[in-house]
């Protein structure tokens, strides 16, 4: 869940628009081995975060195609989290990061130049608002 | 649990309608009496024209397979064959002999007549045509007058088993057609006109009745079997159901509906696109990993609900049965385990395109339609959170037939899936020899240099997408072949169309393959 708290960080500071993309690209990548610990059959969430998994993927996809996206800032994946917390805290924590993620991929978009980055800032922003719509009514916000 | 329009029904109505014309008192031949002044033998002479001509185009069809061979040459051929075109050669000529003059022509175009039989026989005629057109939905014709399949089904259309049990229905027709001529031509109108009229009538029936017999010997020496004319008769007008929603106030028995109109729908999606993926823009990591994502929830929702079946049966005394559907629920656990790992998969590799396709589409309504009926909660959706209870056994099967619609559903869902898979990993495979598919430069080995932050995808993990596929598929496969065991034991009506899909699955895919090769070599030339 650390991983989480840190990309929510960093997204909150991103300023410029490859700041903000690499941060988003960070936040969705960092997302899906939280979601991975959650893919629980028994856990009566299990589809909740099945697709919550497919949803970050193609917004990591989606920022990943902006051409402002400096390709050699990208860091390595993280790391695995030691802990993972229950389902309702992993849910609460990736919804408010996609509610984060969501905002400032909108913005983003809004003050990208080209076409390019647009898209990729729409279609991310999309699929993060999707997400929260999941997480969100799952944690009971 | 099927909406559309089968060959059954069309050819339960031709043969109703050719039964009763036998039944017609004016169609009792001589021993009435009546059969001159009811029946005119030049109206029905025109009728059964018209029926031998459907015929005709029934035996042409069957004939496609084996081509032009000459009369020396049948001999090679298996019976069926022969019968085939032996049949046709002697039906043309029983068409010959009813071929009347202008003059003839010209006088019965003036009479007015409505008679029962010849209405019962042009009402065969017509649901024969329908019929045949029916199957004829699921079939094109090519540039080089090849048949192309148009749908799920037209392999199972175009199988042996369909055209045994469809000989066997044309020898039926031949039979009453041939009866009610043999009778007509014995009536006791003696005006000139007429007399000429019945003799046509006799002769065509004698060239009818040996046509029966060719089929007969076919059908002696390959018999049809109840099971392929089952699958005849169960297969639908290629009309893909109308998409739609569920709006939370559906009875199990609309949810079941539901659920199989949407499979039906992914199936139809997933074999349209399939030969597509050299090319087209909707393939997409996005759709494809959506798709991955929704069959490890439809598989989940299939394993609740036939742990739920299972608790159903145990609950009515029937330990057999709960065990079997206990089974199958584990089955079931290990497609989802399959498909949650092939939708892990994808999370290191994307392609060059972006977006939703309209299999992702519709997989994401299956879920829906699935959920609605695993769970008590009339507006279940993806968001589902982890205090909703699954739907009761009572309420899921207040009934034993109950029981049988909800395991011909999940059989539906979860055979759709054991296509799926196999779709999606004909579309990767495509894709990757057209090199539409990358991974992130982060997730790639140390050594690889990319200056982008996207690489090809290595072969290794391309290898580990289609394994990952290919387990699915088999796993899927497993558990649809456990629940068509319970269904075919429960009576439920999913059995016999499912079947023939899946056991045309291969044949079909292994032409999109070559289609697709077709379209990739054209393209490179």
């Amino acid at each position: 869940m650390n991983s989480i708290t840190a990309a929510q960080a960093r997204l909150e500071t991103a300023e410029d628009l490859p700041t903000i993309l690499n941060a988003a690209y960070e936040a969705f990548d960092a997302m899906l081995p939280v979601i991975h610990d959650h893919q629980d059959p028994a856990g009566g969430s299990f589809v909740t975060f099945v697709m919550s998994a497919t949803y970050a993927a193609n917004g990591r996809d989606a920022v990943g195609f902006a051409p402002s996206l400096p390709s050699a800032a990208i860091p390595p994946a993280p790391e695995h989290p030691a802990e993972k917390g229950s389902a309702l805290e992993a849910a609460t924590a990736l919804a408010s990061l996609s509610q984060l993620l969501a905002s400032r991929l909108v913005s983003a978009g809004q003050r990208a130049t080209t076409q390019s980055d647009r898209i990729a800032c729409t279609v991310a922003a999309h699929q993060a608002t999707r997400l929260w719509s999941l997480l969100a009514q799952a944690a009971g916000l | 649990m099927r909406s559309r329009a089968t060959f059954g029904d069309f050819a339960t109505a031709a043969r109703r309608h050719l039964e009763q014309a036998i039944r017609q008192p004016g169609a009792a031949g001589p021993s009435t009496g009546t059969a001159a002044s009811s029946v005119s033998a030049d109206e029905f002479t025109r009728s059964l024209r018209r029926l031998l001509r459907v015929v005709d185009r029934y035996l042409t069809d069957l004939a496609a397979p084996v081509g032009a061979v000459s009369a020396r040459d049948r001999i090679a051929l298996s019976p069926q064959a022969r019968a085939v075109l032996d049949g046709r050669e002697v039906l043309r000529e029983a068409a010959s002999v009813l071929r009347p003059d202008s003059k003839q022509g010209s006088r019965t175009n003036e009479r007015q007549y409505a008679g029962s039989i010849r209405c019962n026989l042009d009402a065969a005629t017509m649901a024969l045509t329908a019929s045949r057109d029916l199957l004829h939905t699921h079939l094109a014709v090519g540039p080089a007058g090849t048949r192309l399949r148009r749908s799920e089904w037209a392999p199972v259309v175009t199988s042996e088993p369909v055209a045994r049990a469809l000989l066997h229905e044309l020898g039926t027709w031949i039979r009453l057609a041939a009866a009610q001529s043999g009778e007509l031509s014995l009536s006791r109108d003696t005006t000139q006109g007429a007399r000429e009229a019945r003799s046509r009538l006799a002769t065509a029936s004698q060239h009818l009745w040996m046509l029966h017999s060719l089929v007969q010997a076919a059908n002696h020496s390959n018999p049809a079997s109840a099971a392929d004319r089952q699958m005849l008769y169960a297969i639908p007008v290629n009309e893909l159901p109308a998409r739609h929603l569920p709006v939370g106030r559906e009875s199990v028995a609309e949810l079941c509906q539901g659920t199989v109109d949407s499979a039906e729908r992914v199936r139809h999606l997933a074999w349209t696109m399939a030969p597509d993926a050299v090319w087209s823009p909707q393939l997409s990591a996005d759709s494809l990993r959506e798709t991955a994502g929704c069959a490890t929830a439809i598989s989940h929702h299939s394993a609740v609900l036939l742990h739920s079946l299972a608790d159903r049966a145990m609950g009515q005394g029937s330990t057999w049965l709960g065990d079997q559907l206990a089974d199958s629920a584990a089955q079931a656990a290990s497609a989802r385990s399959a498909w949650l790992h092939a939708a892990r998969t994808w999370e290191n590799v994307t392609t060059d395109t972006r977006g939703r396709s309209p299999v992702a589409t519709e997989a994401a309504d299956l879920v829906l339609w699935t959920g609605r009926l695993a769970y008590e909660d009339p507006g279940w959706n993806l968001s589902h959170g982890p205090f909703r209870p699954p739907r009761s056994p009572q309420s899921l099967a207040p009934e034993p037939y109950h029981l049988a619609e909800v395991v011909a559903t999940v059989h539906r869902g979860i055979g759709t899936l054991a296509q799926l898979a196999t779709a999606d990993e004909t579309q990767i495979r495509l894709a990757a020899r057209a090199q539409r598919l990358f991974s992130p430069t982060r997730s790639l080995p140390e050594g690889v240099d990319v200056p982008h932050r996207y690489g090809r995808t290595p072969h290794d993990r391309l290898d580990a997408l289609i394994v990952a596929y290919r387990h699915a598929g088999a796993a899927s496969a497993r558990s649809a072949t456990t629940v068509a065991a319970i269904a075919a034991e429960v009576g439920a009506p999913s059995h016999a169309p499912m079947t023939a899909v899946r056991s045309a699955d291969t044949k079909q895919l292994a032409a999109v393959q070559h289609h697709s090769a077709f379209r990739e070599a054209e393209a490179e030339a």
